[in-house]
């Protein structure tokens, strides 16, 4: 079973929360963006009196991190040749000892304070022809997209056909894809839409912000996993949790958001995927 | 008045009770023994929950979960690949209450096709000779087998995907 932790943690060096999540949550693929500590110094805290030592995958990326435990060989990051365009996206290649390939993808696409809609459309849809690019070339499909989309689930750059085309219902992801026009665009599943909303065990979303807009949402589940349709049956579902402690410390303030005073305006986001047996 | 004793009558010769952790540790055990150390057993011990779909669910230390007062005392038996930066795939998760070991409720991913999670079943052992005759049965089942040789293998050749073959030198 491996277990994967996202965090968008602000700029800010959250190295002792970062390794306190992954010890209490036997991380092994850690994925950050916005890391404002130096990756040396997270591994080196991390592999402190533990067995299975942390690697931070080489080179890095310019907008994630990425920190993993698996044999590092197994570990292989995907570029284009010769930076085919000035668009990239992370893709890794993960290739466990016992199990098929998977791609995963790590998304930090452009903020709302910055973009408009169409501009995150435009990237959503950019991101997808760079993880299709891959795909063919792997010539597989097992591919995971997790990181901080800076749009909810039911944005169009979400949702879109020509996008990443993922929806809530398993059912249908299962069916594979779907055509338009005599153009197929495989599905997503987007396992997020369950912890939207007040209930007992997670926060409303993974973000909070506040702009007094007439149409205003408060809270955003901009932290996101998608699973195309061949993984879905590996998925934990019960494992999928917006993580708002580490141990005793909590990560969200008086008023149970992202606290962003001490730690991170987002919280992390945690699940795991069983691709040992893929 | 003489005080009574009101406790039950006490038999103080039963026998110690193996726990299906005390079964798990001495098999992880072996599984050093038979591979003369290439591979290595572990099990750690987490609080579980079955949930309603008929899981076991471990409890992540500072969790909601853990919580919950209904907590079991739960285990996992690992293959551990030292040569493979400690490399390691749960073979099994079991969970029974601290004080009533049996029933034991048991899952693997060894006893589905492909690991598919969805039909993840969850069994059960009522006595500790059931229970050994399905840990026998998962532990010895094709998949187990192959993981097990599959480790070995890497382990010998602990980098094997830097290897060119195109490369005569």
């Amino acid at each position: 079973m491996a277990r994967f932790l996202f965090w968008n943690t602000y700029k800010r060096d959250l190295t002792e929360q970062i390794v306190r999540l992954c010890h209490d949550y036997d991380v092994d693929v850690l994925i950050l963006a916005e890391n404002g500590a130096e990756d040396s110094k997270i591994v080196e805290w991390l592999n402190r009196g533990v067995e299975r030592q942390y690697f931070a995958l080489y080179p890095q990326f310019d907008r994630i991190t990425f920190i993993h435990r698996y044999p590092e060989f197994c570990f292989e990051p995907l570029f284009k040749e010769p930076q085919m365009s000035s668009f990239s996206v992370p893709n890794i290649l993960l290739r466990p000892p016992t199990g098929d390939e998977i791609l995963l993808v790590a998304i930090h696409l452009p903020s709302k304070l910055y973009a408009e809609n169409s501009d995150q459309e435009y990237y959503s849809r950019e991101t997808m022809n760079e993880i299709r690019f891959f795909e063919a070339e792997r010539g597989h499909k097992r591919t995971v997209v997790v990181g901080d989309f800076n749009m909810n689930p039911f944005e169009t750059g979400l949702t879109a056909f020509d996008a990443f085309h993922s929806v809530m219902d398993r059912r249908i992801v299962l069916k594979e894809q779907r055509s338009i026009r005599n153009n197929d665009s495989t599905f997503f599943y987007n396992p997020m839409w369950r912890l939207m909303g007040n209930s007992v065990d997670n926060p409303p979303g993974t973000h909070y912000y506040n702009k007094s807009r007439m149409d205003e949402l408060f809270w955003h589940t901009f932290d996101q996993v998608l699973i195309r349709p061949s993984l879905v049956k590996h998925f934990d579902e019960e494992s999928l949790s917006i993580v708002c402690s580490t141990g005793g410390d909590s990560l969200a303030d008086k008023n149970g958001r992202p606290d962003k005073m001490k730690f991170s305006d987002h919280f992390p986001l945690f699940f795991q995927m069983n691709i040992e047996t893929i | 008045m003489s005080s009574r004793i009101l406790w039950p009558e006490i038999n103080k010769d039963i026998a110690p009770e193996r726990t299906p952790a005390t079964i798990l540790k001495e098999q992880a055990e072996a599984l050093s023994a038979i591979t003369g150390s290439t591979l290595k057993g572990k099990v750690n011990h987490f609080p579980a929950i079955l949930t309603r779909d008929k899981r076991i669910k471990f409890l992540v230390v500072g969790s909601w979960d853990t919580k919950k007062s209904d907590s079991l005392s739960g285990h996992v038996l690992l293959i551990i690949a030292p040569k493979l930066n400690n490399y390691e795939i749960p073979i099994l998760n079991i969970a029974y209450h601290p004080l009533n070991t049996y029933p034991v409720y048991i899952t693997s991913d060894m006893m589905v096709n492909a690991g598919e999670m969805e039909k993840e079943a969850i069994l059960q052992s009522d006595s500790e000779e059931e229970f050994v005759d399905l840990l026998k049965s998962i532990l010895s089942s094709d998949r187990v087998n192959r993981i097990i040789h599959s480790l070995i293998a890497q382990s010998k050749d602990p980098d094997p995907l830097y290897v060119d073959q195109d490369d005569p030198f």
